[in-house]
């Protein structure tokens, strides 16, 4: 039997390589979080660089975190801690077997996912226009010590660009899952794919949680 | 394509809405913490209270909305292992970092802290004019301060 011809049948997809449901859950659940590993030393080297910055240079990064808006950054904090709490709704929802509850959880997680990246499009526009770029684009001559403050925006902006990326994946994500989920393939027995978008989707909220203290709350 | 066999699945666990609600109270309320404590300057405590409270937002995120609790504790101890070498990491850039000042650049051993001495050694002969808030080192062997604190 297909995957097609299987969806929309209550009960638990075995594959065929798998003995028992339990099994084939714990799978992809380990398969998941060894990603997620691997995920977090992506942006651990990032991580490095900003550490090894910011010991260098502490004056610069007072100094320049100051371009930042605590309160935009402050709103998509929000934003993203609500998005998480729509997720574990959702899949909360699925071990309910309540489709309606799935289905406007994953659409209000893709909503707050759009407002991350709206806000962060007004962010980015703004420093376009100020000349806070990194290395050799930076103009802005009202930053102090101007000859090294292209430092700050460039680990700004490949920190919350990788982010922003991960967000975007994250709606194509939980766009699929969504679709699924309209064709009836989670039950309360089977809704693996939910939770496993759903740690991927709070990995990126938690990357996000050490980001905005670290970028844009700096003493 | 693999065969797939409809079975009878694992029953749930789940757990009561008000957690996950009370969890995301605490996660505002955290939030609401670090931007009230960034108003106030600890010194070089400041990173460390901000990196605190967002590791126990994190903590949080991970144990009760990733189910990282009441889940196979094997994916714990993946997830312990990748936050052990990542802090290996950062601890030995960062030492290295911190270390350089300390190495005399004539004997290529190392300094007692108080007699640290500028060993900014330039590739390029002439990044001494692209970096003007740069000191040359050979002039100013004596340079008590170290190479990254002459911008001011």
């Amino acid at each position: 039997m297909s995957i097609a011809k299987a969806s929309g049948v209550a009960g638990f997809p075995l594959h065929e390589h798998f003995e028992r449901p339990e099994q084939q859950v714990d799978a992809s659940k380990l398969g998941m979080w060894l990603f997620l590993a691997t995920e977090v030393l992506i942006f651990g080297g990032l991580f490095v660089a900003y550490a090894v910055y910011h010991y260098l240079h502490p004056e610069l990064f007072k100094a320049a975190h100051k371009f930042l808006d605590v309160r935009l950054g402050a709103f998509n904090t929000v934003v993203l801690l609500f998005s998480s709490l729509t997720v574990v709704l959702a899949i909360h929802g699925a071990q309910q077997g309540k489709k309606q509850m799935v289905l406007w959880n994953l659409f209000l997680t893709i909503v707050c996912a759009g407002t991350f990246l709206v806000v962060k499009y007004f962010e980015y526009s703004h420093k376009f226009h100020s000349g806070l770029l990194p290395g050799y684009y930076f103009t802005n001559a009202t930053v102090p010590s101007p000859d090294e403050a292209h430092i700050f925006f460039g680990i700004y902006f490949l920190m919350t660009g990788l982010h922003g990326i991960h967000v975007v994946i994250g709606m194509i994500v939980l766009s699929w899952l969504m679709f699924r989920a309209y064709r009836d393939e989670f039950n309360p027995q089977y809704y693996s794919p939910l939770e496993i978008g759903g740690l991927y989707w709070h990995l990126v909220d938690i990357i996000w949680i050490f980001l905005f203290p670290l970028l844009y709350l700096i003493r | 394509m693999s065969h797939i066999h409809k079975v009878e699945g694992p029953a749930p666990h789940v757990l009561p809405v008000g957690v996950y609600w009370t969890v995301f109270g605490a996660l505002l309320c955290l939030t609401a913490l670090t931007v009230w404590v960034a108003e106030f300057d600890f010194g070089t405590m400041s990173t460390t209270v901000a990196l605190l409270v967002a590791t126990t937002k994190a903590s949080l995120v991970l144990a009760c909305f990733m189910h990282l609790w009441f889940d196979n504790k094997f994916y714990g101890v993946i997830l312990g292992a990748t936050f052990v070498f990542l802090s290996l990491f950062i601890l030995f850039c960062v030492m290295d970092e911190g270390s350089r000042t300390l190495i005399d650049p004539e004997r290529a051993n190392f300094l007692p802290r108080d007699q640290k001495v500028l060993q900014y050694k330039t590739d390029h002969p002439d990044e001494l004019a692209l970096r003007p808030g740069l000191k040359d080192p050979v002039k100013d062997e004596l340079n008590f301060e170290g190479p990254h604190s002459q911008e001011e």
